[in-house]
């Protein structure tokens, strides 16, 4: 049986807008297993960033609980979230998100350096990752406006996994990326999820999704459907099918 | 700390010329306060400091008599009264005259003393600062030396009355009831041979210098006021001028405390412009890097930690630089020690002195590490999915003001009037800080031409006539003098009074002025409540008084 890492419980998220209240998430139930990687597939405004940031403490629910192992975080304070998130999360924006004023190496270790005061082990962590995602030692010491897109955003994921969070969360990692770039970034995400790193990934692009072993499809703020496709392999075209037939169920 | 250093590192990098302007105004802003701090802590107190070293007198005077019987009078009532503690009585001349000084003639009293005896006085003793190798010559206080023609080695001439005596300067005193013009009479040491000419000569009149310690110097103007009664009482034709502690230890400092209180008010203006500025630049990071804001709160940084790192970038670059500034203060303290010496006639040794140091330092980076947190108050609040979306709410639905599809307005205007009233709370920030900088630079303005471009706006609110020019006339010759007055086209107005001390009031005494015709006055605005005195029987009143 798969090790469930995050489960929620009737998650809703309303806003209110003149008296009016918005329902963008409704009475969701969900549960990420580890060493999974799960898509969240939807069209533009189903609430498919609301849930992912909901999941990841980075936006507080409106009603319903999310827990993590046997802590029930959903509850807890912007502090409490902010140290969840440094010890069990990692986040890959599609704009990237490094911060321009800081080279690519020391983005990461400012990230690096929040919970391990071991300056020594986590530079070593973050040249093998750098390794890892093909980007060399010169690169690192750029500035984000000086590497291409492609490399900035495989920064961004040495960056997401820098103090090896438990999920990875990726909210469109292409979708400001070229299809080679991206595809870079995907097969990048693919690798470390090979090697055991649970992924949470927001797309609504067909071959980003592919690349998930289980696809949750939103709309309307609730969960439609599911769709099981196993461990990725390249090259697998019934996968394709398998994904394009879900879909075309759902209604995209 | 090394993730704090980080975000701050980049953060200085990000805003460079930001920071440079920072830097400049923090290093104005303490440069500024440690000087006022110094003058006001310790240049005042260089008073007290001298007054004890030189067991000055909390009242001195100068009798115009070389009689015994004067003498053993004024001896015996100094003895016999009990506020009195330590006093002697010193031979010396006294003349009314004028010198060179400063491309003007100063005219003060004069009181020659023997340099042998002057430097061994018990009491108010008078030191010698600076000597030449001349044997032969006058003494001057220190005061005259800020002149660049009053140099040791160099010639003076005195006048006195119609008669011109040079000397030669050996060198300059501190004396400190004596030491300037500004205390009512002046004295100089005269080498023993010349001292003797001018016994012999008779320019000047043989005098007593009496200087008086008193067990409470609280009370020296009541104590001055006493003795010149019983003095005139036992003596009328005997003339006594005189100071007291009370009125030395104030008007020698008025121009230091003048200086004094303009630094302070530049110091605190520049202060706030510093606090401002950097409140400003503190909410305007915070919006424009609300993305990295957003990434940082995402990663795991809790809302303290962001806030640190600013509060780190501030607080550092304002201690350093307060520092420098403060150190800084010191190299410009000869020259305002030049210009107070010109005033109070004092000399006074430049040394660090931590604690008005440690106070500017500490006040500065304690103010901006208070205005930093203040200012950073939003991080706290804000969410960071929000912060990621450049502090954008989501579903969080404004009005859209000035609609372009119906507004009339130009797009230009239309949209700027868009921007106004969508960003109007920053807009209010804006408008309150423009406020705050306007007042100061109208401030300032204000300041710099009520104190160094046109004085006498100011000089009005406080002195009852400003003339060019003022001589003590006797009482004979008032006719006479007038007659001179009318007839000599230079002269716009002359205004006579006469002043004496008319009453002792919770131990100070209150100076009269007396006159024909008030309206004369140039300033009339110093009568803020009533008029002045038409009648003989009619009196106006210092409103400290009246009440």
């Amino acid at each position: 049986m798969e090790k469930i890492l995050l489960k929620t419980a009737k998650l809703s998220k309303s806003f209110s807008s003149g008296g009016t209240l918005q329902h963008v998430l409704k009475n969701i139930d969900l549960e990420l297993y580890k060493g999974s990687f799960t898509v969240i597939m939807g069209a533009s405004g189903a609430g498919k960033s609301t849930l992912m940031y909901a999941l990841s403490g980075m936006d507080k629910p409106s009603l319903g609980t999310i827990t993590f192992g046997d802590k029930v975080i959903s509850g807890w304070t912007p502090d409490q979230l902010a140290v969840f998130r440094r010890r069990h999360c990692g986040f890959v924006f599609q704009q990237i998100y490094l911060l321009e004023s800081m080279s690519i190496m020391d983005n990461v270790l400012s990230s690096g350096f929040l919970i391990n005061r071991d300056k020594k082990a986590i530079i070593k962590r973050a040249k093998e990752l750098f390794q890892a995602v093909g980007i060399p030692e010169e690169t690192q010491k750029k500035f984000p406006a000086q590497v291409s897109g492609g490399e900035a955003q495989r920064s961004g994921i040495v960056r997401a996994l820098i103090n090896s969070p438990e999920i990875l969360f990726a909210d469109e990692p292409t979708g400001a990326l070229n299809s080679k770039t991206g595809l870079d970034v995907l097969d990048t995400l693919t690798k470390f999820n090979e090697q055991g790193q649970s992924v949470v990934m927001v797309t609504h692009d067909m071959r980003s999704a592919r690349r998930g072993d289980r696809i949750l499809y939103l709309k309307d703020g609730i969960i439609l459907g599911e769709c099981l496709l196993g461990k990725y392999k390249h090259g697998d075209e019934g996968r394709h099918r398998k994904l394009s037939g879900f879909l075309e169920e759902m209604g995209w | 700390m090394g993730k704090y250093f980080l975000i701050a590192h980049s953060n200085i990098c990000r805003a460079k010329w930001q920071t440079i302007a920072t830097v400049a105004l923090v290093f104005f802003a303490a440069l500024m306060l440690n000087l006022w701090l110094m003058l006001s802590m310790d240049y005042k107190c260089n008073f007290d400091r001298y007054h004890d070293k030189l067991n000055a007198g909390h009242v001195t005077l100068s009798v115009k008599s070389s009689s015994p019987e004067v003498k053993g009078f004024i001896s015996e009532t100094l003895r016999k009264d009990s506020r009195t503690t330590q006093f002697s009585i010193n031979n010396a001349m006294d003349a009314t005259g004028s010198f060179h000084y400063n491309g003007g003639n100063i005219s003060t009293e004069f009181i020659f003393l023997n340099k042998e005896k002057a430097i061994k006085h018990k009491v108010e003793r008078i030191e010698i600062i600076e000597e030449g190798n001349q044997k032969s010559g006058v003494y001057l206080p220190v005061i005259y030396s800020t002149d660049k023609d009053i140099k040791t080695g160099g010639t003076i001439s005195f006048k006195i009355g119609n008669k011109t005596i040079d000397y030669t300067i050996c060198g300059f005193t501190n004396s400190v009831m004596a030491g300037s013009h500004n205390c009512g009479f002046c004295a100089m040491l005269l080498t023993g041979d010349k001292y003797k000419e001018l016994e012999e000569n008779g320019y000047a009149e043989k005098s007593y210098f009496v200087p008086v310690r008193m067990k409470d110097k609280l009370g020296s103007e009541s104590f001055e006021a006493d003795i010149k009664d019983k003095l005139s009482k036992a003596y009328p034709r005997v003339y006594a001028a005189s100071n007291s502690y009370a009125l030395i230890s104030s008007s020698r400092y008025i121009s230091q405390m003048i200086c004094s209180e303009v630094i302070s008010l530049m110091a605190f203006l520049i202060t706030l412009i510093v606090l401002v500025v950097i409140s400003s630049n503190v909410t305007n990071y915070i919006q424009e890097n609300m993305k990295s804001i957003g990434v940082l709160k995402a990663e795991g940084y809790v809302s303290r930690q962001i806030v640190s790192a600013l509060v780190l970038q501030f607080f550092g670059i304002t201690f350093i630089t307060a520092v420098f500034g403060a150190g800084f203060s010191y190299s410009l303290f000869p020259a305002i020690n030049t210009m107070m010496v010109s005033q109070t006639g004092i000399p006074y040794k430049t040394r660090f002195l931590p604690l008005p140091f440690i106070l500017a330092v500490a006040f500065i980076s304690g103010t901006v590490l208070f205005v930093v947190w203040f200012s950073s108050h939003r991080v706290k609040k804000i969410e960071p999915v929000v912060a990621i979306r450049q502090g954008i709410q989501t579903h969080n639905f404004k009005r859209n003001h000035i609609p372009l599809e119906t507004t009339k307005a130009p797009l230009h205007m239309a949209l700027a009037l868009k921007i106004t009233f969508s960003g109007v709370k920053r807009n209010i920030i804006i408008c309150i800080t423009m406020l705050a900088l306007s007042l100061i630079i109208v401030f300032s303005g204000l300041m710099v031409t009520n104190m160094f471009i046109d004085i006498n706006p100011f000089i009005n609110m406080v002195v009852g006539e400003v003339a060019d020019s003022s001589i003590n006339i006797k009482a004979s010759y008032r006719e006479k003098f007038m007659q001179i007055m009318e007839e000599d086209s230079n002269v716009q107005k002359a205004y006579l009074y006469n002043s004496v001390n008319v009453q002792h009031k919770e131990g100070s005494v209150l100076a009269a002025t007396i006159s024909d015709d008030f309206s004369k006055v140039n300033n009339q605005d110093i009568c803020i409540e009533g008029r002045f005195p038409k009648y003989d029987n009619e009196i106006a009143v210092g409103v400290k008084y009246a009440k």
